[in-house]
């Protein structure tokens, strides 16, 4: 009987030993273990770089109205116009009143754009003489050209800074306002498709120069005051708010004559096809410029070299580290963008779709470092995915990437990237394979 | 009286089941050893009974009324109609440095369950089942970027380990004479984990090596009354160099954030693990009444084995144990005076060589047999062992152990029908 006692004490001892485990880790010599894992780091794969002009870019629903006009040195002279409809919700002018003025009011967003900020700006008012037509289903594309008024029928010569949280006032010709002001108190115009038959909009185009581009609140108010018929000490003013936003659009064009890009020139309104300019005939670097839309493309030709590894491997990361070249922006007027959107597209430059990561969500270049540190800022854009498409099928194979413009028909930003082959700041691409 | 033992042989044998099944599913997870990264695992080599703390002697101690696993010849000295079983366990408290760290480990271990009986007149019979390898270590390494300077961080996990189950034989030849047959099935599987990490990506691989396959052995055991003391034992045994069959199933998987994907899901055959020949001698002497010396050498010819190109790092063992036994005075009723004292030392020159260093390894040993019945021969046995493995020169690692064994050494008379009356 005195073995079960005993019995029950090792099973009651054993069990205070067996809870009292723990997992340890030693970092010991590290050639005495061998791992079944190697990671190997490759980043000498080739990457071509190519500027791509695009002619196709949707323009409906810009965030902002850019007016301007600069001269880079890199990509042209830069000029943005803006097209604007206006509307206004009532239709309705009391009897015994006469009208007073016409003006438009641009408001500054803060953004600016190139250019010398202490030279004047002159914005001109033109009427536009055809409709918008195909805002909506996104066939107006930055080839539309709209005809205009050659006459001025408003104009302003102002100094803005970036700074400034100021407004830009231009009176425009009192025999115009009281056309308007006519015919909506005759009821010859009662609602807005009355009111747009007769009067398309304006533009507002910048004078030549170097200037800069402004960037304005989205809406621009067109106001019209007209004043109650009262004994002169009780006229009193009313204002009737007429406002765009509903239909506009920047017309961003690119010069490009004397540049290295001058074969993706527009012409008529188009780019002589789909060009695309290797790296090399561009001083080795490629640029990206929102409004006109240059982007690069990133092509990978000989990623069949991975295959060296055999079966027993996989990709786990690849990455783009693409460097801008080092005098192509600063921390004023050319700041790098925070991110680039990136694109899949085909051997026609066909988008096919926007990158994604593994978890679906849009894959970013996203800027490292900052344009004041001595470290040169870059972008590094996580391309696993594709390389692993790539990698796997064979439906991959004359596809490439393409880098763009964030927000391209309100935006003017750009960037120049340095190719592989500089010396200094090369872009490259960054492969982490495991071998098993 | 005959019903009562009975009954209690049967409690006994469902607590012995108890206590193993115990033992094996709270020995997972330990970190038994870094050394146990190296081939099958570290090996199981305790004696059964009190053997253990007589410095893991065995191969020329004859006893009927404990199982030797050292030399089953002896199992032919069981006494017809008794039965013996037997369930160990142990636990250590071990503490491991190398030139940076220091630390404690605890560990639990089951050791092995067995039992032997009278077969015949000549012959005895034991089956056991043991944990002949195991393997517990977690090792971070900091591995070379290759194609930069930079390193990422792996850590090496290996669990798992190799259990034999075993029939042993003994046969009478003449009077002084045994000689033993023993067949052994090896069974298991050892893993190891890898998993590395890199930027927001990690990849684990995890090979589980199966492996199973038979070895055999032979051994003998001749007594004599003329050489030393009242009576000296000689022994040996050989078990012979074997091959395990091995399959490998292998797994990748690659992590990106929260997301997961299987790259590698393979199984394929890999080359035998080959087991090395084990020669042992040894000797025992019960000098008077109250003392019996044992002593062992035991070869292991490990050098060139192992699992193929990988494991060079062996080489051949050799091991030399002395034990010593004590009794008060034979034939006392006083229960204090029936414990059995027991002390040993080894001294084991290592399989391994790392770095260009043998991991040695070598202990002393104390311990007791507590007797549990007046009426058979059941014992309770402690040993205490105190040892080192290894050192902390050459990047390597030292483990200081205090380790106790307990094991129930239990006797019952089998075929013997229950008497009521």
């Amino acid at each position: 009987m005195r073995s079960r006692y005993i019995s029950i004490a090792i099973i009651i001892v054993s069990l205070f030993f067996a809870c009292s485990e723990s997992t340890t880790s030693y970092k010991i010599g590290g050639d005495l273990i061998d791992t079944n894992l190697r990671i190997v780091k490759i980043d000498t794969l080739t990457i071509n770089t190519y500027t791509v002009g695009s002619d196709s870019i949707a323009l409906q629903d810009a965030a902002k109205v850019l007016i301007g006009h600069y001269q880079d040195d890199d990509l042209g002279v830069v000029s943005s116009k803006h097209y604007a409809e206006f509307e206004t919700t009532d239709f309705s002018i009391v009897q015994d009143s006469k009208f007073e003025s016409l003006s438009v009011v641009l408001r500054y967003d803060g953004y600016y754009h190139g250019g010398d900020t202490l030279t004047t700006k002159t914005i001109n008012v033109h009427r536009v003489l055809e409709k918008i037509e195909g805002y909506d289903n996104g066939s107006l594309q930055n080839i539309t050209d709209l005809e205009y008024d050659t006459d001025i029928i408003g104009s302003k010569t102002f100094s803005a800074t970036a700074k400034t949280k100021d407004s830009v006032m231009i009176e425009l010709p009192t025999a115009l306002g009281q056309e308007f002001f006519d015919k909506i108190k005759n009821k010859e115009i009662t609602t807005q498709l009355e009111f747009k038959e007769f009067f398309n909009g304006l533009v507002f185009v910048p004078t030549d120069g170097d200037a800069g581009i402004i960037g304005y609140n989205k809406t621009i108010e067109m106001s019209m005051f007209y004043s109650l018929d009262r004994p002169e000490p009780d006229t009193e003013f009313t204002r009737k708010v007429f406002t765009s936003g509903y239909k506009n659009y920047n017309k961003i064009h690119s010069d490009r004559t004397g540049t290295t890009l001058e074969s993706l020139q527009m012409e008529k309104g188009t780019y002589i096809s789909q060009i695309t300019l290797a790296s090399s005939e561009t001083d080795n670097v490629t640029y990206v410029q929102g409004g006109s839309d240059l982007s690069t493309k990133v092509t990978i030709p000989h990623l069949d070299d991975l295959r060296k590894f055999g079966a027993d491997a996989t990709l786990l990361e690849a990455k783009l580290i693409m460097y801008p070249e080092v005098d192509s922006y600063n921390s004023n007027d050319f700041r790098l963008k925070d991110s680039l959107p990136i694109y899949i597209i085909d051997n026609k430059n066909k988008y096919i779709k926007q990158l994604t990561s593994v978890s679906g969500a849009a894959v970013y270049g996203m800027k490292r470092g900052d344009e004041k540190s001595i470290e040169p800022p870059f972008y590094s854009v996580d391309i696993t995915t594709y390389i692993n498409e790539l990698l796997t099928t064979k439906e991959f194979d004359n596809n490439s990437l393409i880098l763009k413009a964030p927000a391209t028909k309100d935006n003017t930003s750009r960037i120049i990237f340095n190719d592989d082959s500089k010396s200094k700041n090369k872009s490259y691409l960054e492969i982490l394979y495991a071998i098993y | 009286m005959r019903y009562t033992r009975h009954y209690t042989m049967k409690n006994n044998i469902l607590l012995l089941l108890f206590l193993a099944i115990s033992g094996l599913s709270f020995s997972q997870g330990n970190d038994i050893s870094l050394y146990s990264y190296y081939g099958l695992g570290v090996e199981n080599v305790n004696s059964y009974g009190g053997y253990s703390a007589m410095g893991n002697t065995g191969v020329g101690i004859d006893s009927r009324y404990q199982i030797n696993n050292f030399n089953s010849s002896n199992l032919a000295n069981i006494l017809p109609n008794s039965f013996l079983y037997e369930i160990g366990a142990n636990t250590d408290l071990t503490n491991v440095s190398t030139s940076e760290i220091s630390q404690y480990i605890k560990n639990f271990n089951f050791s092995h369950i067995t039992f032997a009986f009278s077969a015949g007149k000549y012959w005895g019979s034991s089956f056991s089942l043991v944990p002949y390898t195991k393997k517990g270590y977690t090792i971070d390494l900091e591995s070379p970027l290759e194609g930069s300077t930079s390193t990422y961080p792996t850590r090496v996990e290996g669990t798992g380990g190799i259990s034999k189950a075993s029939w042993n034989n003994g046969f009478k030849i003449s009077e002084n004479l045994n000689i033993g047959l023993d067949a052994a099935f090896l069974f298991g599987s050892v893993i190891q984990e890898d998993r590395s990490y890199i930027n927001n990506t990690s990849i684990f691989k995890t090979n589980d090596d199966r492996y199973t396959g038979f070895n055999y052995g032979t051994s003998f055991q001749y007594k004599t009354d003329k050489l030393i003391g009242i009576r000296t034992t000689l022994g040996a045994s050989i078990t012979f160099e074997s091959f395990l069959k091995g399959k490998q199933v292998s797994n990748v998987l690659k992590s990106t954030g929260a997301y997961q994907y299987y790259t590698l899901a393979d199984k394929k055959d890999i080359a035998d693990y080959n087991l090395p020949t084990r020669i042992a001698v040894g000797i025992s002497s019960q000098i008077n009444d109250k003392i019996l010396l044992a002593a062992d050498y035991r070869l292991n010819k490990w050098s060139g084995k192992g699992g193929g190109s990988v494991d060079n790092y062996f080489k051949d063992q050799t091991i030399y144990s002395l034990g010593m036994e004590y009794r008060a005075v034979k034939q006392q009723y006083s229960y204090w005076n029936r414990i059995k004292y027991r002390f040993g030392m080894f001294y084991d020159n290592g399989n391994l060589s790392l770095n260009g260093i043998d991991i040695k390894e070598y202990g002393i040993t104390a311990g007791f047999a507590l007797p549990l019945s007046n009426e058979n021969n059941s014992m309770l046995n402690v040993s205490y062992m105190y040892g080192n493995k290894g050192t902390t020169d050459n990047s390597l690692m030292k483990e200081t152990y205090h380790k106790i064994s307990i094991n129930l050494s239990l006797e019952g008379i089998w075929f013997l029908k229950t008497k009521i009356f």
